[in-house]
């Protein structure tokens, strides 16, 4: 099992769930360029200005470990790059499963991706608002938390030690993408976990999913927000479980 | 007048309720899915919204704008839930009126005893006056970046070396064309790769020019040699920048360009003189003893005066000859001197005289010792700096009626300096410099005709002495061309 962290975030984010398959699975977990403990200086601009750069990341992994029949969970951006990497080379996968997924954020003709332009905009603005803290001298500042020690990992205004520049980035390939067309030559079993009162990943755009994409199921969960793993682990166990069963 | 704590003033601002309340910040709780179950008065008053309103009918969400929900989505929720708490996120609070002011949020989740949150405690923080500071900020930064790139762009375009070194003597910029040269990429070029392709005596100079100049604070240019791709050695010209400002990291600005050009094209006219001057040399010579034997000859009065107007020119000509032949031997480092005692009255007596015959507007004036005074030098060499200055002093003062030739005897140091002087245009001091520099003609001159070669001669041939031309120039009023030579013994007649 891969799992593939969304924008944000770093592999750390799947830790109350992984628990749950590690017995039955071999698991994967890693950070895309730019997150986590990654390797800033493996940036390349050009390669990262869309989706199919972190895809052959993804693809890359499969080769250099050698894996076959791979169960790949990816969160939020992903699952698009998951069904990107599964298409162009389909002999690594077994089955998808898509947290929150949205092939395209954009609202277009006919199609309600739940954002406008300057809504995009304007989340750019607060993230470089937000990365005013950040600066060259700060450490990956690694913040204690006594009461919950296993959450220690974590910072306090994100996730990662993600440079601006390289979130801004990912940003924009992430939000800017369209892979709609990318959903009808899915030829693997997948699964959309859909969370009620998601506004980045809104339930028509779930749905559209589940149209789209040959032999896809959609599972519309309870939990609310965009990161049913963190926020409701159990629900969230329990639905890929049953996927696989 | 009592000094202690008012007992009754102190209890009741830490009444909790007022505390909570009327705090400079807002207070808010949330559920964990964010909605809102409780908010003090100064929140409230904020917001324009009254309890009934905001209390479990809206969520945290509710009070952003998109933007803000997206990150409050992938980054508050999940932060909050893992960590614990969020710290200093910075969002746009909206009113109940439409319009936005910017905040600070800090956040502690609140769990029950199964460690699950129950509900996130929150404290909001106006930072209106901060938040334009803060936007100051951010252009400051997008400018210096967009500045930066400029630079850089500009840079890259030049086809000439640029580069940076700041005060620990480590190259802190290099552009493309210094990336090329060097076949590196810029993490990879340093001092030291530079260093590896320069040749080793301009590795010696760039140091001491690097050292002194450093430490006077002065900048500097310098030829130097660098080994190019193909590893033939190329000239350059090293132009360096020293920086007084305390621009931290910056030391040095300069740039290297090619001279590779300049100086082949010197060395081709090099070649060139060197070897038209000795193909030259043979056939004057022989035109000269024909035309010789002519004029011995029975030939009538007229044909007689055309030989010696020939032979007169051929003078010229061979005098022409010698010039370039005396460059060679210069350029080559043989300039060989045939020294012989003389006397100098003579021999300026002499020049003056021949040279007469070539002016009919200027009047050489003649200022010589009562006593004769001996030298010891090259006599032909002598008499060709003498030639080559007063020409130069006639063909720079057309409008002047004469030229002074002065030789004076300095006791204390035992010798005599002649001196050239004319009333004519002068020298500007751009070109005070390159006067002395081969095929350098200044500008006024350029067109008539001359190779530009008559004083880097003159000073060759004085150098070789031991001597130099100094030169004294006003310009409009005239220029004076000195020189010394030592005396031998120390009286007249020897």
């Amino acid at each position: 099992m891969m799992f593939a962290h969304g924008f944000g975030c770093d592999q750390q984010s799947w830790q109350f769930i992984t628990h749950a398959f590690e017995n039955d699975y071999k698991l994967i977990l890693f950070d895309y360029v730019g997150a986590g403990h990654s390797d800033l200086s493996a940036f390349d601009p050009e390669k990262y200005s869309s989706l199919d750069g972190y895809a052959e990341d993804v693809l890359d992994i499969c080769e250099e470990l050698d894996l076959r029949d791979v169960i790949f969970v990816g969160h939020s951006v992903s699952s698009m790059i998951g069904i990107l990497a599964a298409n162009k080379h389909p002999e690594y996968f077994d089955k998808l499963i898509l947290i929150g997924p949205s092939p395209r954020y954009l609202n277009d003709d006919g199609y309600v991706g739940g954002f406008e332009k300057k809504d995009l905009e304007n989340l750019f603005e607060f993230m470089d608002s937000n990365y005013l803290g950040w600066s060259s001298t700060m450490a990956p500042a690694i913040m204690g938390n006594p009461s919950r020690p296993e959450l220690g990992q974590f910072l306090t205004t994100s996730f990662c030690t993600t440079d601006p520049d390289i979130a801004r980035s990912f940003a924009r390939a992430t939000f800017y993408s369209d892979n709609r067309e990318d959903l009808g030559r899915v030829s693997k079993p997948s699964l959309t976990l859909q969370c009620s009162e998601d506004i980045i990943a809104p339930e028509q755009v779930g749905e559209f999913v589940r149209q789209h994409t040959p032999g896809n199921s959609l599972y519309l969960m309870e939990a609310t927000g965009h990161c049913p793993h963190i926020s409701a682990p159990e629900e969230t166990i329990k639905a890929i479980k049953e996927f696989l069963k | 007048m009592s000094h202690l704590p008012d007992h009754d003033l102190l209890a009741s601002l830490l009444d909790p309720e007022v505390i909570y309340h009327n705090a400079p910040a807002g207070y808010l709780f949330t559920l964990p899915n964010g909605t809102i179950i409780a908010a003090n008065k100064t929140l409230l008053g904020w917001l324009g919204y009254t309890e009934e309103e905001l209390l479990h009918h809206k969520k945290l969400s509710d009070l952003l704008s998109k933007g803000g929900n997206i990150h409050y989505e992938m980054f508050f929720r999940p932060l909050i839930t893992i960590n614990g708490k969020i710290k200093e996120l910075n969002y746009e609070i909206i009113r109940k009126d439409g319009s936005l002011f910017p905040v600070l949020l800090n956040g502690n989740g609140i769990y029950d005893k199964d460690e699950k949150l129950k509900a996130i405690a929150l404290t909001i923080t106006d930072i209106t006056q901060r938040n334009l500071y803060e936007k100051e900020l951010l252009k400051a930064k997008n400018e210096a970046k967009i500045e930066k790139e400029r630079f850089e762009f500009l840079a890259d375009s030049s086809p000439e070396m640029i580069w940076t070194i700041n005060e620990a003597g480590e190259l802190t910029y290099a552009n493309h064309r210094m990336l090329q040269f060097f076949e590196v990429n810029a993490k990879e070029l340093t001092i030291k790769t530079v260093f590896q392709r320069l040749h080793p005596q301009s590795r010696i100079k760039l140091l001491r020019y690097w050292f002194t100049n450093g430490h006077k604070g002065q900048g500097f240019t310098a030829l130097i040699r660098l080994k190019n791709d193909h590893l033939i050695y190329e000239w350059f010209e090293v132009k360096a920048v020293f920086s007084h400002k305390d621009t931290k990291g910056l030391k040095w600005f300069g740039t290297c360009i090619s001279h590779d050009e300049h100086i082949n094209a010197i060395a081709r006219k090099d070649d060139f003189i060197n070897i038209a001057s000795h193909e030259l040399k043979t056939p004057v010579t022989v035109l000269q003893s024909y035309l010789q034997l002519i004029e011995v000859s029975e030939i009538s009065d007229t044909v007689r005066s055309f030989v010696l107007k020939s032979l007169s020119t051929l003078k010229n000509l061979q005098f022409l000859i010698s010039s370039l032949l005396n460059v060679t031997a210069i350029n080559s480092g043989d300039l060989a001197l045939q020294l012989s005692v003389f006397s100098i009255n003579q021999l300026l007596a002499t020049a003056a005289e021949q040279l007469q015959h070539t002016t009919s507007s200027h009047r050489l004036v003649l200022q010589l010792e009562k006593e004769e005074l001996f030298v010891r030098a090259d006599k032909e060499r002598i008499l060709r700096v003498l030639i080559n200055l007063v020409t130069n002093a006639l063909k720079y003062s057309p409008g002047a009626d004469k030229v002074i030739i002065k030789c004076a005897y300095r006791a204390v140091r035992h010798d005599v300096c002649i001196s050239i002087c004319d009333f004519g245009v002068g020298i500007g001091e751009e070109d005070f410099k390159k006067i002395f520099e081969r095929y350098y003609r200044v500008e006024l001159q350029k067109s008539q005709p001359g190779l530009g070669l008559g004083l880097y001669i003159t000073q060759n041939i004085l150098n070789a002495h031991g001597s130099r031309l100094t030169v004294k120039s006003e310009k409009g009023r005239g220029s004076t061309f000195s020189f010394a030579l030592p005396v031998t013994g120390n009286s007249a007649g020897r």
